[in-house]
């Protein structure tokens, strides 16, 4: 029942059906064909979105998109260049930190792409840096907004796993921290090798100024995080006060928030949610099918004689997750492969939020990835360079990424540090 | 962006005001918590606000062709005209298909919820307003559907030539 729901998935979408529309017509297909219920199709999908944590969804996106057009992208970006600017390949890691913080409110990578994109990347070439390579920086560091919270991702995944949201946007700081740490070291040395970067010194007085201005740039993902971390307001509050804080200093202390536009951005905020939650919908008749034709029990049975070592496991579902997030849609992906694989990672003794938190992260790889990686498109567009430059030039970043994927699998207190810090 | 016609401007109202609707609800919530006067029906207007904006949100989707597909396959075939056409061919027909299906069956459940009556918790809303979005927004979605593929020539090239009039904003409107 699941092979056929999943052939008919896969054989429908290559056709270039839009992704939630093949899952569906392939699950209404299979329900007709086995006999079950048609009226649950219905009410699946109804429940399915019947949820007041999935509203932090199209906030989230909002308050993104504020950011983009409303001047605190540029805040950002200034901030952490008058700070480390200044080193050998400093602008590089610029780039890495200012994604970061972008990803501290936004939690949308192609927004980073977006917004930050042409500012980092213009201000890396005029330094000397190749184009190919500081396009590949932005590309790669851009995945770590689908990581850092608040993540969309990693709340639609919460919610699929039926965990705690608040929990596994905390786990998300461990990948998010080390691996940008990680880029920075690689930077470094690139930098070093190629002679990247001009040291630029600034004097004191407009580090200051600048610094000054971006405070309350800076300052709100610290309130989102805070709020919802000390369990003040859910996730989902905490998405609205997002939304009002970067409307606030975009009009009052910027002066840059585009008004005219707003109405625009909030209908756009809709209509995004609304494409990715549908997928949401078909996918969870997709695993209502995977429940009654007992898969999750298959495969654990399966995976489970392979072998019995954690570790291995979580490595194993590594590969799955890099190779799936490569040719599906993110969002198509967790929703199809949380009820499948997480019973037996949670079976062998994986913590269920370690193993929200290393799915996001591996599947976010794919963002960057050729064929389908929207993030590449959306880079080779802001750059102006080739896909195939891009991805020659980030190899090194896809082997990085791929070796810490591996470690991460192995130690679940990467992310679970910050859970029990957190929480 | 697309042309709207009168529909679809009467349509991006609505869901202007949903989403408006959900933020403003969701901060009635938490500045009610902070006074301590909690406000019973915030999480469920929440909640029914959501289900439309979702579900209108998926239609206007559909009406500028920004769902998420995956086209590999014709991004190797030659461009040729015929290619073209039977891509779009197979998209709108299964669009077409899979909407109409919902529509049929998600008539049928707000049907059912109007005959029973039902009323909602807090806010005491006949439950049928809740479940109408989904049938109403499928119809939306089909009719969206067709205008993209057959009637507006910027989103038929987006259905078929991705890659090549690929841009930003629609980068941004199908993903995360």
């Amino acid at each position: 029942m699941s092979l056929v729901l999943l052939g008919l998935f896969f054989f429908l979408s290559f056709l270039g059906i839009p992704l939630a529309v093949s899952l569906g017509l392939s699950s209404i297909i299979t329900v007709v064909m086995y006999d079950l219920p048609i009226t649950i199709i219905s009410r699946l999908m109804y429940t399915s979105m019947n949820s007041f944590l999935l509203v932090a969804v199209p906030l989230f996106i909002l308050a993104g998109t504020v950011m983009e057009k409303g001047g605190v992208a540029d805040r950002i970006f200034n901030a952490a260049n008058s700070f480390i600017g200044r080193f050998r390949g400093g602008l590089g890691m610029v780039n890495i930190i200012a994604s970061f913080i972008f990803g501290g409110i936004s939690g949308s990578s192609v927004a980073d792409v977006g917004s930050l994109g042409p500012l980092e990347i213009k201000a890396m070439t005029e330094e000397g840096y190749d184009r190919s390579y500081s396009a590949a920086l932005t590309m790669v560091t851009s995945t770590l907004s689908s990581v850092v919270p608040p993540s969309i991702l990693m709340i639609v995944a919460a919610v699929a796993g039926g965990q705690s949201v608040g929990a596994c946007l905390a786990g998300g700081f461990g990948p998010a921290i080390t691996l940008s740490g990680i880029f920075m070291i690689q930077n470094y040395f690139i930098a070093r090798k190629h002679g990247y970067g001009k040291i630029v010194r600034r004097s004191l007085n407009e580090i200051i100024r600048i610094i000054v201005n971006s405070i309350p740039a800076l300052f709100s993902p610290v309130i989102i995080l805070v709020g919802m971390f000390s369990g003040l307001v859910t996730p989902t509050e905490a998405a609205a006060l997002a939304v009002i804080y970067t409307v606030s200093i975009s009009a009052f202390v910027y002066k840059k928030m585009p008004w005219k536009l707003f109405p625009r951005m909030i209908i756009r905020a809709g209509i995004t949610s609304g494409t990715i939650l549908l997928v949401a919908m078909t996918a969870s008749i997709a695993t209502y099918i995977f429940a009654v034709d007992q898969l999750p029990m298959k495969v654990s049975s399966f995976l489970l004689g392979i072998s019995q070592n954690p570790a291995l496991i979580m490595v194993f579902m590594g590969f799955i997750f890099i190779i799936v997030g490569m040719f599906l849609d993110i969002t198509a992906a967790i929703l199809l492969l949380t009820p499948v694989l997480m019973p037996t990672a949670v079976q062998v003794g994986v913590d269920p939020v370690h193993f929200v938190v290393f799915m996001v992260t591996a599947l976010a790889i794919g963002l960057s990835t050729p064929p389908v990686g929207v993030c590449l498109f959306a880079t080779s567009l802001v750059a102006n360079i080739s896909i195939e430059n891009i991805v020659k030039a980030s190899w090194r970043f896809y082997v990085t990424i791929f070796i810490f994927i591996c470690v991460f699998a192995m130690t679940p207190q990467i992310s679970l540090v910050f859970v029990r810090l957190f929480t | 962006m697309a042309k709207r016609n009168f529909l679809w401007r009467v349509v991006d109202s609505i869901l202007l005001l949903t989403v408006s609707g959900m933020l403003l609800v969701v901060i009635i919530q938490v500045v009610g918590r902070i006074i301590s006067k909690s406000v019973p029906w915030s999480e469920e207007l929440t909640r029914y606000l959501f289900l439309w904006t979702v579900n209108i949100g998926m239609a206007v989707g559909m009406r500028y062709a920004d769902h998420a597909s995956v086209n590999v396959i014709y991004l190797l075939l030659p461009k040729t005209k015929i290619v073209r056409r039977i891509h779009l061919s197979i998209y709108a027909t299964s669009c077409v298909v899979f909407f109409a299906l919902l529509t049929y069956w998600n008539i049928g459940m707000t049907f059912r919820q109007f005959n029973s009556g039902e009323m909602s918790p807090a806010l005491e809303l006949p439950m049928f307003l809740v479940s109408l979005p989904l049938f109403v927004c499928d119809i939306l979605a089909a009719v969206g559907l067709v205008q993209s593929a057959f009637f507006d020539k910027s989103t038929r090239e987006r259905i078929v030539m991705l890659g090549q009039n690929e841009s930003l904003e629609r980068l941004e409107g199908g993903s995360i």
